[in-house]
């Protein structure tokens, strides 16, 4: 096969696979049957419509790998003819996050789909119930959902909908998913405080093992005071939590990683 | 596509999420607390819910 192009434009010693433009190794010629057959065998995928639907909604449908690794998000018409859309930065965030560390990788995306590797693990919630003071998270696995959200924050967003089953934990090892509610804080900057107060219980903000943690400091001297302001809806209040959101995002912003 | 009773409750509270009033926000609370009570969600599950 003649190398062509990969999705970066450059011509190399790579070949592209055309369907979603991933690169794999061009193997050296005469390397036996054997590698030849593997090679095809790489080649060939299994389009998404053979996947497994797990689910169809009003803003597309995800489908599962037949060998359960990968999901696909996959946009689609509706009855007027037009496509369904991702939330607004779904992909441009799922795809930074991928790359920290901090949710599934991202194999590949376009304007109709979106491809992840399935994060091993499970939410949890066994022994959460509210009003008990105990966290869910031990300290290991906070630190990794904080982290989460610390650097998505940094990057200007709000999750906008964090709550116990958006994280999938195994182990110590904690991915945040989905992000079609999103939000970038410049529009709604009380709702990075919304993403911390969700998940306070679950995490174990004050648990005292977090405590020399420089980012857990600033989440506790933010969320105390967020807090104290209840479920008032007065203007006042309004503005308080607007405040303090924004210092919050301040002090964060001087945080090293 | 058999939908669970806590992920049909799920995408029940996503809908009122994106309303983003704080009636909506306090019923989708009460959803979320009982589905946790009554076993959360499984991972695939947590994947279907992005479909909403």
């Amino acid at each position: 096969m003649r190398p062509k192009k990969c999705s970066k434009g450059k011509s190399c010693a790579k070949t592209c696979i055309s369907r979603n433009k991933r690169c794999v190794v061009k193997l050296a010629p005469g390397l036996g049957v054997g590698l030849e057959n593997l090679r095809n065998a790489l080649k060939k995928e299994i389009p998404y419509s053979e996947w497994k639907v797990l689910a169809q909604g009003n803003n597309g449908k995800v489908s599962i790998s037949p060998d359960g690794k990968r999901v696909v998000k996959t946009l689609l018409k509706g009855e007027d003819g037009k496509w369904g859309e991702f939330g607004p930065y779904e992909v441009e965030l799922a795809t930074k996050m991928g790359k920290l560390g901090h949710s599934p990788i991202i194999r590949s995306s376009s304007d109709t789909h979106i491809e992840m590797d399935v994060a091993k693990g499970s939410p949890l919630w066994k022994t959460y119930t509210r009003g008990e003071d105990e966290p869910i998270m031990n300290a290991a696995q906070a630190t990794r959902a904080g982290y989460a959200l610390r650097d998505l924050h940094k990057m200007g967003f709000a999750h906008g909908d964090a709550h116990s089953q958006q994280f999938l934990v195994d182990g110590n090892n904690v991915k945040l998913v989905d992000f079609g509610l999103s939000v970038p804080v410049s529009k709604q900057p009380s709702r990075v405080m919304q993403d911390l107060f969700k998940i306070a219980k679950l995490l174990g903000w004050d648990n005292p093992e977090l405590a020399s943690d420089p980012y857990f400091q600033i989440v506790n001297k933010h969320l105390n005071a967020y807090t104290a302001l209840g479920s008032s809806t007065s203007k006042a209040a309004k503005a308080k939590r607007i405040e303090i959101a924004e210092t919050y995002l301040k002090d964060l912003s001087t945080l090293e990683q | 596509m058999n939908q669970s009773k806590n992920l049909k409750a799920m995408v029940e509270r996503k809908k009122l999420i994106r309303q983003g009033t704080p009636e909506a926000e306090e019923k989708a609370d009460r959803i979320l607390r009982a589905v946790e009570e009554s076993g959360g969600l499984s991972t695939e599950e947590v994947y279907s819910l992005m479909a909403y």
